[in-house]
């Protein structure tokens, strides 16, 4: 049964160096049952900590925690019910598989008969049958991260809380395991809070993304709402690559603002809650894919193309100042550009978004 | 967590166990005579009488510095041997109980603390202690006076006690202030000095270098030398024409002993004929206190040295000043 | 329930509701604590500062303006001083042979067993077979035909001590060489430079955390060292433990020994908090747990490999002879005079000496247990949980370490002579002094080991749904078990050995070998004190032999660190 998860302006003040830092600060958020919510950040933005204040393990400074309902926030980890994954998988090393899965069965008593049967369906779940008999330092890191995974699940937490759990995986192990944790999950139907700095592990895994940065949230939506109407710079910056192309306000209706971009007139779509003034500076974002290369539209010079197998990257240096990204699909007989040529880019109004800045 | 707990508790219980009340039937001691003296005595005595002895060395100054400092919870009953001045300065600090043991009466008075804190079981002349392969090698004869001490020969090759620790060292000092008077001892040590290879923390320290060749000579109570001489290393044992003091090796009971019964009964028994036999039989060399003990070796024969006669008290009144000048005019 | 109400203002909940067995674990430590360190220490400040009921310097200046002490104090220093940096010199040169040069693996055994036996004997044991060969007329001294050297003083106690505590060096050398990834040396190497250059600009300035760690602790033992000092310094190198020994055993002056103590308490002090706070903050060697293969050992060049090598076997030769002579000692006759064999000294250890082995098994047996619990204790106490005054906890429970033993002696009969506490002359007395102050190596092995454990494993417990003491026993205390047997090893191998502190706590119901072996020395048997010296490195050898077999035994359990697996 899944359940529903509750931030209420949640905060933590750490002290360094007897000045007070504020790691999180007013953080709210609803999470369905069932839901997948990442939390996407660079390091030090404060995701961990909310992570590890649901699960118990710091207590917020203010601001509140419930779970199903239920405020937890004093509530020691122990009795709050959840399941933690961690970004060093934090087996323990004295105990084998068998023993490291079984450890919270033991302690919440189970019989001997069906602590086997649970730590046998929970290391298939995780595709480790039969490994029980090893120790954790004879297992690959993936192994470890699934023990780890399985030592949680055989729990049927109503909360599953993952700290960078692939971090320390190599690249082709960390995307199988991403649709193999987010295939459980559905499955099991669980509401599960996942802390990375990966926005790849983010978008394809969740079904809200949450930026942050320096403590505060930034954005929370949809992976593909994330990308194509990106509220700030840094969601804009943090998510995907893009391109912010600077320009003045001509006119603004409430949903749509006419941005004057070196010269031209363009009429894109304003970000969510906007008050363009005219003549203001605003920025436009526009993705690298969007931004193909025409006979029409900006003019530059390219600085470097990259030929990477399925597309061409150009790094073009704008005629009215400016440095910009684009990528354009590589086909066999398409023009191509080399360095120090000149360029024309294009891109469709549709699919820009404008910024206040 | 119970299991710890339970580990916990009988640890504590191990260790408490420690301080478990002494059993009755027994004898708590410390010893300022050497190790080997008082296990042989201790074990006569309970053989005698049946009662368990438990005991520890220490020397003079040790055992005094204890006795004192567990002035109010003694932790022994009695103290075996050492000299008389080490129990007059306990007298000082109260820590002696009154006894006048059965056999007293055989005891001169000199040998005993006139107000019956401690009674005198040896005596113990001090002695030079030489080393004869030194002599032979340097063509040297035993020395016979004090000053045969100072001669250069001896450079770097005396070893004697220190007077901080030691009775041994300050009965040399007492020695020296009656032949010489105060000033012109101290002008002497000073002189000693420069021969000293090391001051030794207890009193029999030196003799076993002696012994062995690393020193050439000492001055030691003739209990520690003879003992040398007694285990077969080539040694001479001389006495200076100038006269030396002697000390009394004393016995006494503690104040508010735990076992007073056994502990008089100790008394009566090193006070005994029978205790002053033992120690002339098992060659145990302090000249017995008792006047009806017949001293079979010569070189514990009173007659062939010149004893000075010291007083107790005073000795124990001298004390402290004569070592504070040791430190400052001696040593410095 | 709604849900609404408790988000407003939640009242915190202190972290003792959180974890019930919090509060009395860290109460026990404070008391036992408060007790046994701190109280101590408190009452010799009070009987060193205070002269009829007021605050007074009375007993300190009387020990200071006597020139005598001051000597003494000056000497301290001085010696100590001599002895670190010889000790650490040597005990690089060891641990460079050991680390860096490729000998035989058995040299390297037989470098490493040898070190162990100055550690696993009583001080004073080197001091018997130095002064047989260095003393006046000593066996070397004849043998190399120098006359009339005066060995006692400085120079006999400098060299005494200098084996003594080598080897506490070369271990904390040893440890820090070998985590310097041998591929520094190969690139510097590679770059160009000379074997000693090489040496000069990355071996040594990256080895010298290490360096100053162990010159801080070589200044720290000779500081505190009391039994080396009392028979071989003599009386024209006075030292404040010996000093303070005498003016209490001496002169019957318990305050001024007191204030003698308080005396060698100030530089201790110095050095406990500089080696806390300045290179305990040093971070050593980046361990990356990822070190390339293991480089084969470069030639460090001809002359360098012949000194260093000619230097560990002339001092491991050195250590053999000691020893054996110690052994010869025990097993004949009279020395010097009747060399034909007897077991006769081995008879009177184990008749005259039963009790006092008996005594020191038992203290030693009771102490290690308890100083290994404490050592748990206080470690995850003290690194784990954050409450006010871990850091002091830490602070006081090494504290006892810190002071010189014959500082915590005197502080100990002081304090614990009269009522309430009245335990002198008790077991619980010396097995306290041990517990509290030799379980220092443990509760830092503790430490070093929670340290290494990334505390992801404790919370992985607690998230499992488990009680914070089911934690601590079923996963923290597994894990930190090869520390804490470390440090019982430790703390058993000083009870067996120490003099410092307990020779004011021995009674008449506890006698210990170490005061019965210095008695032994002063008392002319010297047979004697050699075979008890022998009986007792063998007991200590026997007892270290199965805790290390035990430590071994856990540790393989627990192959690979904490999560990192």
């Amino acid at each position: 049964m899944a359940v529903a998860l509750e931030l209420s302006n949640v905060s933590k003040v750490f002290h360094k160096d007897k000045k007070p830092v504020r790691a999180v600060d007013g953080v709210s958020l609803s999470v369905s049952p069932g839901e997948m919510v990442t939390f996407l950040g660079p390091s030090g933005c404060g995701k961990t900590t909310i992570l590890r204040m649901v699960a118990g393990f710091e207590t917020p400074t203010g601001g509140a925690v419930s779970i199903d309902g239920r405020d937890v926030t004093n509530v020691p980890v122990n009795r709050r019910d959840i399941g933690f994954v961690f970004q060093n998988y934090a087996l323990f090393p004295h105990m084998s598989v068998f023993e490291n899965v079984a450890y919270g069965l033991r302690v919440k008593g189970t019989g001997e008969a069906d602590i086997r049967r649970k730590v046998g369906e929970g290391l298939e779940l995780v595709g480790l049958k039969g490994a029980d008999k090893a120790f954790p330092n004879q297992l690959s890191g993936g192994e470890q991260q699934r023990v780890a995974l399985a030592r949680v699940l055989v729990l049927e937490p109503k909360v599953l809380l993952m700290d960078e759990p692939l971090s320390n995986l190599d690249a082709k192990l960390r995307i199988h395991m991403r649709t193999e944790i987010r295939r459980i999950q559905k499955q099991l139907d669980v509401t599960c809070l996942y802390v990375t700095h990966d926005q790849g592990e983010a978008l394809t895994m969740s079904d809200r993304i949450m930026v942050m940065n320096k403590g505060k949230v930034e954005q929370i939506g949809p992976p593909r709402e994330l990308y194509s109407d990106p509220r700030s710079l840094f969601v804009a910056d943090f998510i995907g690559q893009a391109n912010i192309i600077p320009g003045s306000v001509v006119a603004f209706d409430g949903t749509n603002v006419l941005v004057s971009v070196a010269g031209v007139k363009i009429g894109v779509r304003a970000v969510k809650n906007a008050s363009f003034t005219p003549c203001a500076p605003a920025a436009l974002v526009v993705r690298p894919e969007n931004l193909m290369p025409s006979e029409e539209g900006m003019a530059g010079t390219v600085r470097t193309a990259t030929f990477l197998g399925g597309r061409m990257e150009y790094e073009v240096i704008l005629e009215g100042g400016g440095e910009v990204l684009s990528f354009d699909p590589f086909l066999p007989g398409k023009k191509t550009f080399s360095e120090g040529e000149r360029i024309r880019l294009y891109f469709d109004p549709s699919v820009a978004v404008a910024l206040e800045t | 967590m119970n299991r710890v707990r339970i580990l916990v508790a009988a640890l504590l219980m191990v260790a408490m166990a420690g301080s478990a009340a002494f059993a009755s039937g027994e004898l708590n001691a410390y010893s300022i005579m050497p190790e080997k003296y008082a296990s042989q005595v201790f074990e006569a005595f309970t053989a005698e009488t049946g009662i368990k002895v438990n005991f520890m060395r220490f020397s003079s100054g040790e055992a005094l510095a204890r006795v004192v400092a567990e002035k109010n919870n003694p932790q022994v009953d009695v103290i075996l041997g050492g000299p008389a001045d080490t129990y007059e300065a306990g007298i000082g600090e109260g820590v002696f109980e009154a006894y006048r043991p059965a056999g007293a009466d055989m005891i001169p008075e000199k040998f005993r603390s006139p107000d019956n804190y401690w009674t005198g079981i040896g005596i113990i002349p001090l002695v030079f202690l030489t080393n004869t392969n030194f002599l032979k090698e340097k063509g040297l004869e035993a020395p016979v006076s004090w000053n045969d001490l100072l001669d250069p020969a001896y450079k770097n090759g005396l070893q004697m006690a220190d007077t901080r620790t030691s009775g041994t060292a300050t009965e040399r000092i007492y020695s020296l202030v009656k032949i010489w008077g105060e000033d012109e001892a101290f002008v002497y040590q000073k002189k000693l000095h420069k021969n000293i290879q090391m001051y030794t923390k207890s009193g029999a320290g030196g003799a076993m270098p002696i012994a062995t060749g690393q020193a050439a000579s000492g001055i030691f109570y003739i209990v520690d030398a003879l003992d040398i001489q007694q285990q077969g290393y080539p040694v001479a044992l001389t006495y200076p024409v100038e006269g030396v003091s002697y000390g009394i090796e004393g016995s006494g009971i503690l104040k508010g002993a735990k076992n007073m019964e056994n502990a008089k009964k100790y008394m009566d028994w090193v006070s005994s004929k029978a205790f002053a036999q033992f120690i002339v039989d098992k060659k145990i060399n302090y000249i017995p206190t008792r006047t009806d003990v017949e001293v079979t070796n010569p070189a514990l024969d009173l007659s062939k040295m010149k004893l000075i006669e010291v007083d107790v008290a005073w000795k124990g009144e001298k004390r402290k000043e004569y070592v504070e000048r040791w430190i400052n005019e001696v040593i410095k | 329930m709604n849900s609404k109400a408790p988000l407003s203002v939640p009242e915190r909940v202190s972290p003792f509701k959180r974890d019930p067995a919090l509060l009395p674990a860290l109460a026990a430590v404070w008391v036992s604590l408060a007790v046994f360190v701190l109280y101590p220490v408190i009452r010799l400040f009070l009987v060193t500062f205070m002269a009829e009921g007021q605050l007074s310097f009375a007993n300190l200046t009387a020990a200071l303006s006597n020139w005598y002490d001051r000597q003494a104090f000056v000497n301290s220093l001085w010696l100590a001083a001599a002895v670190s940096a010889a000790g650490t010199l040597l005990g690089y040169v060891y641990a460079f042979a050991v680390t860096r040069i490729a000998l035989p693996p058995w040299v390297k055994w037989l470098l490493g067993a040898v070190t162990i036996l100055p550690l696993i004997s009583p001080p004073f044991t080197s001091s018997i077979a130095l002064t047989l060969s260095l003393g006046p007329n000593g066996i070397l001294l004849k043998l190399l035909g120098v006359g009339n050297f005066n060995f006692y003083g400085f120079w006999g106690t400098w060299l005494s001590e200098t084996l003594t505590y080598f080897p506490v060096a070369f271990m904390t050398l040893a440890a820090i060489l070998s985590a310097v990834d041998p591929n520094l040396e190969d690139a510097a190497l590679s770059l160009g430079a000379s074997p000693g250059r090489v040496f000069r600009t990355v071996t040594l300035p990256l080895s010298i955390p290490g360096i100053a760690n162990s010159v801080l602790l070589l200044f720290a033992g000779s500081l505190a060292d009391f039994a080396t000092p009392l028979v071989l310094a003599g009386h024209n190198f006075p030292v404040l433990p010996t000093q303070a020994y005498l003016q209490i055993t001496g002169l019957y002056d318990l305050r001024g020994g007191a204030a003698l103590s308080f005396l060698l308490l100030v530089p201790a002090m110095a050095v406990y908090v500089l080696q806390r706070f300045w290179v305990g903050k040093k971070s050593y060697v980046t361990i990356s747990g990822k070190s390339g293969a293991r480089s084969a050992f470069k030639s460090k060049g001809r002359l360098a490999e012949g000194l260093v090598t000619g230097v560990c076997f002339f001092v491991t030769a050195f250590i053999l002879y000691l020893y054996s002579l110690i052994l010869w000692g025990a097993m004949v006759k009279v020395w010097g005079v009747d060399n034909s064999l007897t077991l006769e000294n081995f008879r009177y250890v184990f008749t005259h000496g039963r009790k006092a082995i008996l005594d020191t098994l038992s203290v030693a047996a009771v102490a290690t247990p308890l100083g290994g619990l404490l050592a748990v204790v206080v470690g995850y106490l003290s690194q784990r949980k954050k409450f006010f005054g871990n850091r002091a906890m830490e602070f006081f429970s090494l504290l006892n370490y810190a002071l010189p033993g014959t500082v915590v002696g005197i502080a100990y009969i002081i304090a614990f002579n009269e009522k309430p506490l009245h335990i002198t002359g008790t077991m619980t007395i010396l097995v306290a002094a041990y517990m509290f102050r030799y379980s220092s190596a443990g509760i830092r092995a503790v430490i070093a080991s929670l340290h290494q454990i990334d505390p992801s494993v404790e919370e992985a417990s607690a998230s499992l749904g488990a009680s914070a003491a089911r934690t601590f026993f079923r996963v923290t205390v597994p894990l930190v078990i090869p520390a804490v047997l470390m440090g019982m090893r430790y703390l058993f191998i000083l009870s067996m050995t120490a003099i410092s502190s307990t020779i004011f706590l021995v009674s008449v119901k506890w006698n210990l070998l170490t005061t019965r072996i210095l008695e032994c020395m002063t008392e002319l048997q010297f047979a004697q004190a050699c075979a008890f010296s022998v009986v007792l490195i063998l007991l200590v050898f026997a007892a270290t032999a199965v805790m290390a077999g035990l430590t071994r035994l856990a540790a393989r359990r627990i192959s690979g660190e904490g999560g990192r697996g």
